[in-house]
């Protein structure tokens, strides 16, 4: 009951926000005129619509998305790893992300050249293309890995190594690019919401919703892998499947976001955190859906803050992302320790 | 007692396969577990008792043979199906700070629930008769993180209990508790076998409770051979003393307990009415690399233990006798009589 309560809180604040956050930008629209144009209405001023419907929308609905997925995914890392410092970037999807974009954006040959001229870099179709090549290729390695690999804590480490490997690489083209697309691709990894189109959405928000409501549907095998992969089996846990269907949904939800916003830090390893301390639970009935919700909030705080109201100014999202999320970090770093302590004097 | 055979244990041979190579650490198994026991699986470490149970539980692949319960292959059956029938209690630590501990127990009924895990009215009854079976109902709302050792062990078995399982297997139930608790949860596991009709095989060091409670003895030496019969059996035929040979410690059939094998220094006789004082003072004498004699033989000194309202020694050597009125007092006589 108590749960519920602050779930329709939550749900109550996000819509707020989300208002707001259409409400809010280079110009402010009045909220009044930002509710008309979502029940179909016209606002005040013909080009408020258009705002709205054409630029603030897509950018709010990322956001929402992408905070949801990432806040998902980085629970699921966290359980499968019984880590709390793992994020859904772990297994090295966004490095592999990183290392597509960068290969397009850096390398200067005649085909990949055509991509990035033209229209804007970011939210241009051939580094969402580059990205999602990289992030699938990561995920194939990693699912191979996966299904060879019998310890979770082996598939960590390849995971990091594999990341050290790809950044690496990304310095390499880095230092013989040259500065214009180094601009490029460093403003691709600052992230953004505001990249992905009415047609791409399509595309998008099916994909992320399904794989947050299949991240649903393991809730049980998740709990109970709390006690880790040998007492679920005993239990009538499928670890195996398990494992390999959680680690492919996060790779889906890590790898589509970081494809269409670039990489976003900070949301995925802090909510996961946050929504434990708010509902006092581990379990993932509750906690999948209620890490989607505040991970959809956070982001559009994010994207609130890091849209400096009534001016030009577009921070980078990552910066904003990780002033949000370094303090929540911390805070489970000192927690556990004070948890740790409790466990050793009693 | 009821003697149904429950699980039968077909030349299991346990161990590590490797492509290269196969390492057998059991040596095929031709064994049965019958309902109501309470079956000890001891040894030294390393000579693989938790890859016994492991095997067993079917939580890695047997080498060799097959596992029956009921008749049934239980390395063949679905792990849901397995879960049903054999309970699990491991001996790694788990922190699982933010569930409840009957959250944790109410797990137990996840090979019976549906894919979101929604417990039935009949699936709430058994978590509380699990808990009650522990005598841990009042722990049912506390934390994981704030119970005790000894409550966290009792929440877990509770846990495997809730699968309500023909077979209950436990790696080391006793291992961090104190002497209380690993009485208290030994006699608990054994009245759950009696009561319920279950077979619960657990793995110990604990030789003495072991010896005590145990229905039957599962000894696994180096080597791989499993000895199996009722603990005194495997007293009298000296399978205890083989299993724990090793340099410095020897397993005494007359105490049922281990003592050093260091060489003594000095014989003595022990007599007394009383056996209790007679008892502890020749464990006193032991610890102290004295060779401790009952019939009296020339140039031994003599030690009668004589109760008054507290006990006291008599050494008699040569003629002289002088009271001692301590253990230490005693001690020292004695080897004041070498030395002089």
């Amino acid at each position: 009951m108590k749960h519920t309560l602050l779930l329709v809180g939550i749900v109550a604040l996000l819509l707020g926000l989300f208002v707001l956050r259409l409400a809010l930008g280079s110009v402010a629209i009045p909220p009044q005129d930002v509710l008309a144009v979502l029940l179909g209405g016209d606002a005040s001023r013909a080009v408020w619509k258009t705002i709205v419907l054409e630029l603030r929308l897509p950018q709010a609905l990322t956001a929402v998305l992408a905070g949801a997925a990432l806040s998902v995914g980085g629970l699921l890392m966290q359980t499968l790893f019984r880590n709390p410092l793992a994020d859904p970037f772990i297994l090295g999807v966004s490095s592999g992300a990183s290392l597509g974009v960068a290969l397009v954006v850096l390398s200067s040959t005649a085909v990949t050249a055509s991509f990035v001229t033209g229209s804007g870099l970011l939210g241009d179709l051939g580094i969402i293309t580059a990205a999602s090549a990289g992030a699938l290729f990561v995920l194939l390695v990693v699912l191979v890995a996966a299904r060879m690999v019998a310890s979770g804590m082996t598939l960590l480490i390849l995971g990091l190594l594999f990341s050290y490997m790809t950044s690496a690489a990304v310095s390499l083209l880095l230092y013989f690019s040259i500065p214009e697309r180094i601009q490029a691709y460093i403003s691709w990894t600052f992230g953004s919401f505001s990249g992905v189109t009415g047609s791409q959405m399509a595309v998008v928000a099916p994909v992320l919703l399904l794989a947050i409501v299949a991240s649903f549907t393991l809730s049980k095998g998740l709990n109970a892998l709390l006690l880790g992969e040998a007492y679920a089996q005993t239990m009538g846990v499928q670890t195996r499947r398990l494992r390999l269907s959680v680690i492919a949904l996060t790779a889906v939800l890590a790898g589509t976001v970081t494809a269409f916003c670039g990489p976003i830090g900070f949301i995925g390893i802090a909510v996961p955190h946050v929504c434990r301390a708010l509902f006092g639970s581990a379990d993932h009935r509750l906690l999948i859906p209620s890490a989607a919700i505040v991970g959809a909030l956070v982001a559009l705080a994010a994207a609130l803050f890091a849209s400096v109201p009534n001016s030009a100014i577009i921070l980078p999202l990552n910066a904003v992302t990780a002033f949000m999320g370094a303090p929540v970090v911390i805070w489970v770093i000192l927690s556990r320790r004070e948890q740790m302590k409790d466990a050793f004097s009693s | 007692m009821n003697k149904q055979p429950i699980l039968v244990l077909e030349d299991v041979a346990a161990g590590y396969r490797s492509p290269r190579q196969t390492v057998t650490v059991v040596q095929p198994v031709r064994e049965v577990l019958h309902a109501g026991e309470l079956v000890c699986l001891i040894g030294p470490n390393g000579a693989g008792k938790s890859t016994l149970l492991r095997t067993i539980a079917a939580m890695q692949p047997s080498l060799s043979g097959r596992v029956l319960l009921y008749g049934q292959d239980l390395h063949a059956m679905s792990v849901q199906a397995r879960a049903r029938a054999l309970g699990v209690v491991l001996t790694q630590r788990v922190d699982v700070g933010l569930l409840t501990a009957w959250a944790l127990v109410a797990m137990g009924r996840y090979p019976y629930t549906g894919w979101l895990g929604r417990l039935s009215a009949h699936d709430r009854e058994v978590v509380a008769w699990a808990l009650a079976q522990l005598d841990a109902q009042d722990l049912a709302a506390r934390r994981f993180n704030t119970l005790s050792d000894g409550e966290r062990q009792k929440v877990f078995i509770a846990r495997a209990l809730a699968q309500e399982p023909s077979v209950l297997i436990l790696d080391e139930p006793t291992a961090f508790l104190d002497l209380p608790r690993r009485v208290e949860s030994m006699q608990l596991l054994r009245r759950l076998a009696q009561h319920s009709g279950r077979t619960v095989l657990l793995s110990t060091h604990d030789l003495d409770l072991a010896l005590r409670w145990a229905d039957r003895i599962w000894l696994l030496p180096y080597g791989g051979i499993l000895q199996t019969g009722m603990p005194e059996e495997l007293v009298l035929n000296g399978g205890f003393e083989a299993a724990f040979a090793s340099s410095g410690v020897q397993f005494d059939a007359y105490t049922g307990a281990f003592k050093t094998t260091a060489p003594a220094t000095q014989q003595v006789v022990l007599e007394g009415e009383d056996s209790v004082a007679r008892f502890w003072t020749r464990r006193a004498l032991e610890r102290e690399r004295f060779d401790v004699a009952t019939t009296r033989a020339n140039n031994v000194p003599l030690v009668r233990v004589e109760r008054g309202a507290s006990p006291f020694w008599l050494v008699e050597m040569g003629g002289h006798a002088r009271r001692c009125d301590s253990l230490p007092q005693l001690i020292t006589t004695l080897r004041g009589l070498t030395v002089g």
